[in-house]
């Protein structure tokens, strides 16, 4: 008897939440007195049920992507001038312009930066959908990055001649960024 | 599954079937880039691409892929009843480089499997990209 009034409980506990207290996607036309009290009824006997359907739908949603590039994958800061230098393909089979094919995407970037902005140029392992390697030029705006420009993402591993030569473990990355 | 189409690696004038997509990284950052659609069930990624090393750098040298932006008669015609999209070749994706263009925005690895094609690899001929240059190649055995 006690299991019976515990499972009755449970449904009234739940037929509440799921009326009161759980966060609704789109707004829900009123309800009488007597509809909530007819949920309610239906969800003292059919808990379970319902709360099956919540914990599989919070299994099937995505995970948040944690992909955040974070002050502590900052190497050094360099001038625009200076990267663009560095950055434009030394061969005939690319434009001689910052960033050859993605010039566009670049002159997209750096359209609202002052002449002398300082942009900070970073590298590091980070999680994506799959651990990556990235490496770009980020800015940086009290302390925090403001917005990034990626120049190398590898999903494989790091390539030799990359400005970090080893993927840190993922537990590492997550504490560098917490610590920052 | 149907097995995917591989891309193509030409290295010292012998071509070599080639496990890695060192376009998708330009498709995913330029706005410039199409958008491809599979013609079959053997080529979900919509194109297929012709590489080379050369001079210790990765160059595309042909492709061919299939738009996914307006389709014509013509070209559905032309390309037989599978292709309904238009085939793109390199002169379509780069104007200006009809016939090698270096794949500077490419990191990564080339992974080029060894032995009969028939048969499950029995390791890989592996190349690290920097930034379009070869940086390093090794040989990886098959641990299986």
């Amino acid at each position: 008897m006690i299991v019976l009034y515990a499972y009755l409980a449970a449904g009234i506990l739940t037929g509440l939440w799921v009326i009161y207290g759980m966060p609704k996607k789109e707004p829900i036309p009123p309800s009488t007195i007597l509809d909530k009290l007819a949920a309610i009824l239906v969800l003292m006997l059919l808990w379970p049920v319902c709360v099956w359907a919540e914990l599989e739908s919070r299994r099937q949603r995505p995970k948040p992507v944690e992909y955040q590039i974070d002050i502590s994958h900052m190497l050094r800061p360099l001038s625009i001038s200076e990267i663009e230098q560095k950055e434009t393909p030394d061969d005939p089979s690319a434009p001689a312009l910052p960033f050859g094919f993605l010039n566009p995407e670049w002159l997209d970037f750096r359209k609202d930066l002052a002449a002398d902005a300082e942009l900070w140029e970073f590298a590091g392992a980070l999680e994506d959908l799959l651990p990556c390697y990235v490496e770009g030029y980020a800015l940086v705006v009290d302390n925090r990055v403001s917005r990034y420009f990626t120049t190398v993402f590898s999903v494989d591993a790091v390539p030799a001649g990359a400005l970090v030569t080893t993927m840190p473990p993922l537990v590492e990355v997550k504490d560098n960024i917490q610590q920052a | 599954m149907t097995k995917q189409f591989a891309e193509n690696l030409m290295i010292d004038g012998v071509d070599h079937r080639l496990n890695s997509f060192p376009l998708d990284r330009w498709l995913a950052k330029s706005r410039h880039a199409p958008h491809f659609t599979a013609p079959h069930t053997a080529l979900w990624r919509g194109y297929r691409a012709n590489w080379e090393i050369r001079d210790q750098r990765l160059y595309l040298v042909g492709i061919t892929g299939f738009a996914a932006d307006n389709p014509t008669e013509d070209d559905s015609a032309a390309l037989g009843e599978y292709m309904e999209s238009p085939a793109l070749h390199l002169p379509d994706l780069f104007p200006e480089y009809p016939e090698r263009v270096f794949a500077h925005w490419y990191s990564g690895d080339l992974c080029i499997p060894l032995g009969d094609p028939a048969l499950p690899p029995t390791g890989y001929k592996m190349f690290d990209v920097y930034k379009g240059v070869i940086t390093r190649q090794w040989i990886k055995e098959n641990e299986t």
